[in-house]
């Protein structure tokens, strides 16, 4: 990895200061290399649309008591709970993962939105991860504001795209990160 | 995330890439989809603490599949972008419907899209698509077939739930080139006859899997209106009939 996309890896948000590193013993060797050696941003800019930008992946944990799963739908953002059940069964809605540490929010969402059935399966995977832990780690890329790109004043809360989860229960990634051969080469 | 493991992996794991140039109309890499710019906004939580509201510029999103993803924010976007501008067939014949010309712009785009993407050696031709909507809808976008099953064929190519799904499973019968709608979604002719001709495209495959490399796009329409054991059905006649009347 090169000085300049270590660089971009690194959060570009100052409001992430706060300490987000493993304090659980979660991640292993694999985990940090599989940061590290990411080939190309998991967000990046539009062309010619605003100023550019990219976004890697990077390992966040937090305490498991932190965090609150939801599924929202993709055009309101309404919660599942609020939707009529009928209504449910053909919209497309995120899997989102609040969390609320040190005075800080984060949102995590998934990086395309599903059915309800799929969304709901996907929380259930992450709450049997949640369940009994004492810390969670995402692996996430966050979506810079126009604030963050403009230089203004940082709010209290941030929003990022998730790719992985884990936590001492065992470990969810997203296919694209669980797919195709091992590097074995130089770090 | 469908995969689970409960055991970590020895080795460090390698991404999987993408090759090839995205579509030149595509908004994003190949392997990432579009996101519009958006807002959250603020809000105050139970315990009285307010959480900041923010706006987010337009993003590319890597999919989570690695597969070739699309939905509703490009397909709006491409069409909006190029479709306009494009010229050639359908022919401007409405066929005798009050609306038969009302969707050729997305006609003519998304059949060069999926042309072009999908790399068919016979290319579909949109005066097909035409005669295809012409008997599946009579161009009502908001076409039902009668009953209440929610799960119900819908739109312009009358497109199923179960089409719908198999459009945005990743570990489906696709492959690739994914399409994602939502069923409401699928009322806007826009969307609806971007999903629908990728599904056509998917229909000429199952077609050639029986008949073998003589396959036409026919075949394919008959596939696409499970018609395909009975050719010589009324329907059939029918779409026969508006595709001769496009042609001449």
């Amino acid at each position: 990895m090169t000085l300049v996309s270590l660089a971009c890896a690194l959060p570009n948000l100052s409001m992430t200061h706060n300490d987000l590193s493993d304090r659980y013993g979660i991640l292993d060797n694999e985990d940090y290399i599989m940061m590290e050696n990411q080939d190309h941003p998991a967000l990046n800019s539009v062309v010619g649309d605003g100023p550019s930008w990219k976004s890697y992946n990077r390992w966040l944990c937090f305490p498991a008591d932190s965090m609150t799963l939801d599924c929202r739908d993709h055009e309101s953002d309404q919660s599942w709970n609020l939707i009529d059940p009928e209504e449910r069964d053909g919209m497309g809605f995120y899997a989102v993962m609040d969390v609320s540490h040190e005075g800080l929010y984060y949102r995590f969402e998934s990086p395309g939105w599903f059915s309800y059935e799929n969304c709901h399966q996907q929380i259930d995977e992450i709450q049997e991860l949640l369940d009994g832990q004492k810390g969670i780690c995402v692996f996430a890329a966050d979506i810079p504001s126009e604030e963050d790109l403009n230089g203004a004043e940082e709010g209290n809360s941030s929003a990022w795209v998730f790719y992985g989860i884990k936590s001492l229960a065992g470990k969810s990634m997203a296919p694209i990160y669980e797919a195709v051969e091992l590097y074995h080469g130089p770090l | 995330m469908a995969q689970r493991k409960k055991k970590s992996c020895k080795s460090p794991k390698k991404q999987r890439q993408r090759h090839g140039p995205p579509h030149p109309w595509r908004l994003c890499p190949l392997g990432q989809h579009y996101r519009k710019a958006h807002s959250q906004s603020a809000y105050t939580r139970s315990d009285g603490t307010l959480v900041s509201g923010s706006r987010h510029h337009a993003t590319c999103v890597d999919n989570r599949s690695g597969l070739d993803q699309i939905y509703p924010e490009e397909l709006i976007a491409i069409a909006e972008r190029y479709f306009l501008t494009l010229s050639g067939p359908p022919k401007a014949d409405s066929l005798g419907f009050d609306k038969g010309n009302d969707f050729d712009a997305y006609i003519r785009g998304w059949t060069r899209y999926w042309n072009e993407v999908l790399g068919e050696k016979d290319p579909l031709d949109p005066d097909l698509v035409k005669a295809l909507i012409a008997t599946e809808s009579g161009f009502n976008p908001k076409a039902r077939p009668p009953g209440k099953n929610p799960r119900r064929a819908r739109g312009l190519m009358q497109i199923t739930s179960k089409t719908r799904e198999i459009l945005k499973d990743e570990s489906g019968e696709l492959r690739d080139f994914l399409v994602n709608v939502d069923d409401n979604e699928l009322d806007d002719p826009n969307l609806n006859i971007a999903a629908g001709i990728r599904w056509l495209f998917r229909k000429k495959e199952i077609a050639r899997s029986k008949i073998g490399s003589a396959t036409g796009w026919r075949d394919a329409v008959a596939e696409f209106k499970d018609y395909d054991d009975d050719p010589q059905n009324p329907q059939m006649h029918k779409f026969d009939e508006y595709y001769k009347r496009l042609k001449k």
